[in-house]
């Protein structure tokens, strides 16, 4: 009886532990996908500073709103690609036996890229 | 009552330029807000942080809408860019709005994530470092930028206001 017991609550043990990293594989990946959003806001930032400014072929294309101008293009394609990525990274990754540190770690490089990205001095090296 | 209104100024834009700084006020305070709630590990800061992850999600977004708005001004004909210009304080337009307007979209999917973070741990929430950790660094994160933003945006009215 008392084995029964031990061995149904280490069961229930082992399965909150599966649950709980389950729901931390999920969250790293929201942020792993504001990472990928973030730095098409920058790449695009970029390719802009590298192809005339916002009178180039970059800036051109990215101007959805004449008012607002390239940032509004940048900003529509961003949470494209963040929500897209978002949806198919969760299909795909949430289920699987991964760590949510080393997701996290790369969420964090492509925020700080992205942040650099954007800081004209670092884009003055390229431009 | 609308009489007041005129403290904020007369002009076309200061009012969207106002409800902009404003919001990037309550922005601001409600990411320290979600930091001495995520610090303390009590269940009632638990519960506060849950809602001051909401406001700084909806208080994200407000700001960038009604930063859009007023962008528009800052870049017509006779708007605050061309004027930077013209008087030589190009760096202001370049270092200082040129990076504001990044740094500001910052908040809102870091905002997000946090938030989805804390209603998908939920109850779980007590029983994982990582997550606690997680929430409190993505948070100093986002305070970097938008204060940033904040402070780089105060800056560029001081120079001209919109």
């Amino acid at each position: 009886m008392s084995n029964t017991v031990t061995t149904e609550s280490r069961t229930s043990s082992i399965t909150n532990t599966v649950t709980v990293k389950v729901k931390e594989v999920k969250s790293a990946i929201a942020f792993l996908a504001a990472g990928l959003g973030l730095l098409t806001v920058s790449i695009l930032n970029l390719l802009q500073s590298l192809t005339g400014g916002a009178k180039g072929s970059v800036g051109t294309f990215l101007t959805l709103h004449q008012g607002i101008g390239p940032y509004s293009g940048k900003q529509v394609l961003s949470i494209l690609v963040w929500v897209i990525a978002w949806v198919v990274l969760n299909k795909s990754l949430a289920n699987k036996d991964l760590e949510p540190a080393k997701i996290m770690r790369w969420s964090y490089i492509l925020i700080v890229v992205a942040g650099l990205l954007v800081f004209p001095p670092v884009i003055g090296l390229f431009v | 009552m609308f009489e007041y209104f005129k403290l904020i100024g007369s002009g076309p834009n200061d009012l969207s330029a106002a409800i902009h700084g404003g919001l990037g006020i309550i922005l601001l305070a409600s990411f320290i807000w979600a930091v001495e709630a995520v610090l303390n590990k009590s269940p009632e800061a638990f519960k506060r942080l849950k809602i001051g992850s909401i406001v700084m999600a909806a208080a994200s977004f407000l700001t960038i809408a009604y930063g859009n708005i007023i962008y528009i001004a800052y870049r017509a004909k006779d708007g605050v860019q061309p004027w930077l210009k013209a008087n030589n304080i190009y760096w202001f337009h370049t270092l200082g709005m040129e990076f504001k307007e990044f740094a500001a979209l910052f908040s809102f999917p870091l905002a997000i994530a946090i938030a989805y973070t804390l209603f998908t741990m939920s109850d779980d929430w007590f029983k994982s470092d990582w997550a606690r950790k997680t929430v409190k660094i993505s948070l100093f994160i986002a305070i970097f930028f938008t204060f940033s933003a904040f402070i780089l945006g105060a800056a560029v009215t001081k120079a001209k206001a919109i």
